[in-house]
Order: C-alpha cells, then sequence, then structure tokens
C-alpha cells in the first residue's frame, strides 16, 4: 500500500514538472499575444488620437490583455519620475521589472528599443517604431507556437515517462 | 489667497516645468521676486535666468546642459511630442497653469512648413499672470452703458496684454452694480488665458464666459457665434488676415469684440496694412495701449482712431 502511494506520489511529482513546462509554452505564446494586441492600441492611440502618452499608458493598464498589464502599470507609474529620468529611462526600468513575461533577451530588447522613439518623434516615426517592435514579436510568437506544438506533449510525456522510470528503478 | 501669493504659487507650478536638477536653483527666489517673476529662461551652455521687472538675473552660475533642455521639453509635452506636434510647429508648448513653453533650436521642415526640432538650443517658460484689478481705473470707459465697447488692447511681446485680457474678459463677464454680466465666448488658442484643464479654467474668467481652446482664433470665432450665442468674443493676438476677417464676421453680427494685437502704440499699428484697415473701418471702438513704467504697467485709453478720449 505503501509502495503504492510512493509510486503515485513520484509519477504525480515528476508529472507535474511536465505539465509546468508545458504551461510555460502556454504562456509564452499569451504574453507575446498580449504585447502584440497592446501595441496595435498603442499604434491606434498615438497615430490616430494623438493621445498623450499619460492616457495611453493609463488606458493600457486597464485595456492590455491581463498578461502584459503589468508592463503598462509600472510605465505609468514611472511617470512621477519625468523630470528626474528621461521617458526612455522610466520604460526601460518597466520592462526590466516585468520578470512575470518571462521575455528571452531579443523581446527585451525589442520592447527597450521602442522606448527610444515612444513620445519623442512626430506620429509617423513612432508608428514606424511600433510596427518593428510587432513585426518582431510576431516572428516570437511564430516561434513560440512552432515551439509548443512540438514540445508540449513531449513535455507532458517526459514528466510522466520520467516518473514511471523512477518507479521501475526505485522499486 | 492674496495676489502675490497667487502669483509665487504659479511661478512655483512653472518651476516645475523645469528639470529637477534646475529646480532648486529657481526655489531659491524670495517670495516677492517669485511673485514679480515674468519668464524662466533656459539656454544651452548658459546659467539658467529668471526675468524680473528690472531685468533678467543669473540663478546660480552653473550652466544648462542640452540634456536638462530635453528633460524640459519631455516635462512639458508630457513626453508625447505628436500630441504637441501643432504647437511645436508654431514654436511654443501651452502648459498646465496657463504656462507657455517657447522653444528655440534646429528645426527640420515638412512640406516647408516647420514640423519640429531636431535639436533645442534653449526655452523661455512664460508664466501666466493673473492681476485683478489692473482695469479698475479705466474700465468703465469701456462701456457704453450695459455694451462693451469692442476692444483692442496694443502692447510690444511681453507687455501684459494676455494678463489685461482675462482680467477684462473676467470684468466683462461679471455683474456690477446695475450692469449685468455678459456672456463672453474666449476663444483661446494657446489655451494660456483660461488655462482650460478637464473643462475647468485654471485662472479666472469670470462666470459667463466660455471658453474654446486649441482652436485656430478664425476657426473659433466662427464656431462660437454659431453654438454659443455670445454678446462678447474675446481673442488673443490677431496675426493673420483671417483673423481680421474673422472679426469683420463677428462685428457684422453685432457682438462685441475683445482683442489683443502686438505694437509700441496706435500709431505703430496703423502703419500696418493688416491693421490699418481694420481700425479705419471701425472694427475698435477703443484702444488700450499698455507701457511699462518703473513701477510696472501704465494704461492709455484711445478712441478707435487712436485719438485720446
Amino acid at each position: 500500500m505503501l509502495r503504492t502511494l510512493g509510486a503515485a506520489l513520484i509519477i504525480a511529482a515528476t508529472g507535474s514538472m511536465g505539465l509546468r513546462g508545458v504551461l510555460a509554452l502556454r504562456k509564452r505564446t499569451a504574453v507575446l499575444e498580449g504585447l502584440i494586441a497592446s501595441l496595435q492600441i498603442m499604434e491606434s492611440e498615438i497615430c490616430s488620437r494623438m493621445a498623450p502618452m499619460r492616457e495611453v499608458l493609463e488606458q493600457l493598464t486597464r485595456e492590455a490583455p491581463a498578461p502584459v498589464r503589468g508592463l503598462y502599470r509600472r510605465a505609468y507609474g514611472g511617470l512621477e519620475a519625468l523630470g528626474r529620468c528621461s521617458f526612455f529611462t522610466v520604460w526601460k526600468m518597466a520592462v526590466e521589472k516585468s520578470r512575470e513575461l518571462d521575455l528571452r533577451a531579443e523581446e527585451e530588447q525589442t520592447l527597450t528599443d521602442l522606448g527610444l522613439s515612444l513620445g519623442r518623434y512626430d506620429v509617423r516615426e513612432q508608428a514606424e517604431a511600433i510596427g518593428r517592435a510587432e513585426r518582431r514579436l510576431e516572428a516570437a510568437l511564430a516561434k513560440a507556437e512552432e515551439e509548443r506544438a512540438r514540445d508540449s506533449k513531449l513535455h507532458a510525456f517526459f514528466g510522466i515517462a520520467s516518473g514511471i522510470f523512477a518507479v521501475i528503478i526505485l522499486l | 489667497m492674496t495676489d502675490t501669493e497667487g502669483q509665487a504659487s504659479r511661478y512655483d507650478g512653472a518651476v516645475l516645468l523645469l528639470p529637477n536638477s534646475l529646480r532648486e536653483r529657481a526655489r531659491g527666489l524670495c517670495k516677492t521676486d517669485r511673485a514679480a517673476a515674468e519668464e524662466l529662461r533656459v539656454r544651452v551652455g548658459r546659467p539658467l535666468t529668471v526675468l524680473l521687472p528690472s531685468g533678467e538675473a543669473e540663478l546660480g552660475s552653473e550652466r544648462v546642459t542640452r540634456r536638462e533642455l530635453e528633460l524640459l521639453v519631455e516635462l512639458a509635452t508630457g513626453a508625447s511630442v505628436h500630441a504637441a506636434r501643432r504647437e511645436l510647429a508654431n514654436g511654443y508648448i501651452s502648459c498646465r497653469g496657463g504656462c507657455r513653453v517657447g522653444l528655440c533650436g534646429s528645426v527640420y521642415l515638412s512640406g516647408g512648413e516647420t514640423a519640429g526640432y531636431s535639436a533645442y538650443s534653449s526655452a523661455v517658460i512664460r508664466i501666466a499672470r493673473e492681476k485683478r484689478g489692473i482695469a479698475d481705473g479705466f474700465v468703465r470707459g469701456l462701456f457704453d452703458g450695459r455694451r462693451l465697447r469692442s476692444t483692442l488692447i496694443i502692447a510690444p511681446p511681453g507687455g501684459g496684454k494676455t494678463t489685461l485680457l482675462r482680467e477684462l474678459t473676467r470684468l466683462a463677464s461679471t455683474p456690477s452694480g446695475a450692469r449685468p454680466g455678459l456672456r463672453v465666448a474666449l476663444c483661446d488658442e494657446r489655451g494660456e488665458v483660461a488655462a482650460l484643464r478637464e473643462g475647468v479654467p485654471e485662472l479666472e474668467v469670470g462666470p459667463m464666459t466660455d471658453v474654446l481652446d486649441g482652436c485656430p482664433k478664425a476657426a473659433a470665432v466662427m464656431t462660437v457665434l454659431r453654438s454659443m450665442n455670445p454678446q462678447v468674443v474675446a481673442l488673443d493676438e490677431i496675426t493673420a488676415p483671417e483673423d481680421v476677417e474673422a472679426i469683420e464676421r463677428a462685428r457684422n453680427c453685432g457682438v462685441s469684440l475683445l482683442a489683443t494685437a502686438h505694437a509700441s502704440g496706435a500709431e505703430d499699428l496703423k502703419s500696418r496694412p493688416l491693421y490699418r484697415d481694420m481700425l479705419s473701418g471701425g472694427a475698435f471702438e477703443r484702444l488700450v495701449v499698455i507701457k511699462k513704467t518703473v513701477s510696472g504697467r501704465s494704461f492709455e485709453v484711445l478712441n478707435g482712431g487712436g485719438e485720446p478720449c
């Protein structure tokens, strides 16, 4: 009885590790989708409505997809620091502090680079910079979806299989 | 709050447009000077200065850096150059509290017109002034019974035209004795007369004043004539033929006018073709000429032809 319980626990533990891998892949695509969707909102607010950055960021803290709202909340809160530092610094800090997004280095760099143009140039230049960031994130999303399709089953399989393997060895 | 305290607090508000590294220097000014300050001037490579009635005075000896000036522009635009593009093309940014930041530097063009700045070299923060009572000595002469005579305020740049326009707008809109307040439509293109914020004027322009800001003057005059049924139309700085045209249309609608123009005096104004026809056509019944004196400003009221009255 005790052995059966131990075996079940081992399989559950390794299985959950596999499941975490699956969820991480799912979260990654959700974050990238959220960033792309929020950049589209940002682009229309800046380029069509000419809304000031404070309004744009405030709106995104409410309307951006849930996984990425933290980024905009930090950037919006950081506006209080204008005068001590530039908007670029505020934006860069917000990107760096948004650890929950689990961005890869090149994606983080894409967002940081965007801060060099936001609010600083006329609408055309900002639209180009946002479009560039969108394209890079879309490329990352395509890869992430590929990885997810390829690796999800692998994570689940290896999670459970390694548990069964450990049980066989131990018993 | 006394006038001095009010003006000093407006100075303190203007200081918030400076980057933190320059604020302490600007805050070092005594209360009397803060109340009297008209402008803060920021020039790259030169110390920060304040314009007082006695002249420009340096605030500390440290030189302003290019980065500090860029931070100032970022503060003034709320890090939103795109939202201030129309103003930037005209060389200024309207800010909260009725302050206005004028800019100089290297501009870039688009379609032959200024589109923005590639580098900034200097900025001036003009502090909005609210001086109640400055027109008390002559305001009765501007009224014909209950009707306000169309009045043009004349002074060189920095002479106090906007301050007097604000005060006359307030007085016209406020009931006084047997005279009821008049419905005034204020066309505040640069937002520095009323400093509208979320629909509420930050500067006092009277209880019966409707403010239309951000709209080019000529279009604004036609809009308020159509929509607000005003008895008086007030507008700052007549500078273009279309402004003169709009004034003529307003006059034909039986509306009194309150306006300002850049000139050193009535003769100077009449020497310029744009204004000469307007004056000879009788668009204005009173001219108020502002002159700078050692103690502040003096006001001379003339009839529409430029003769004392």
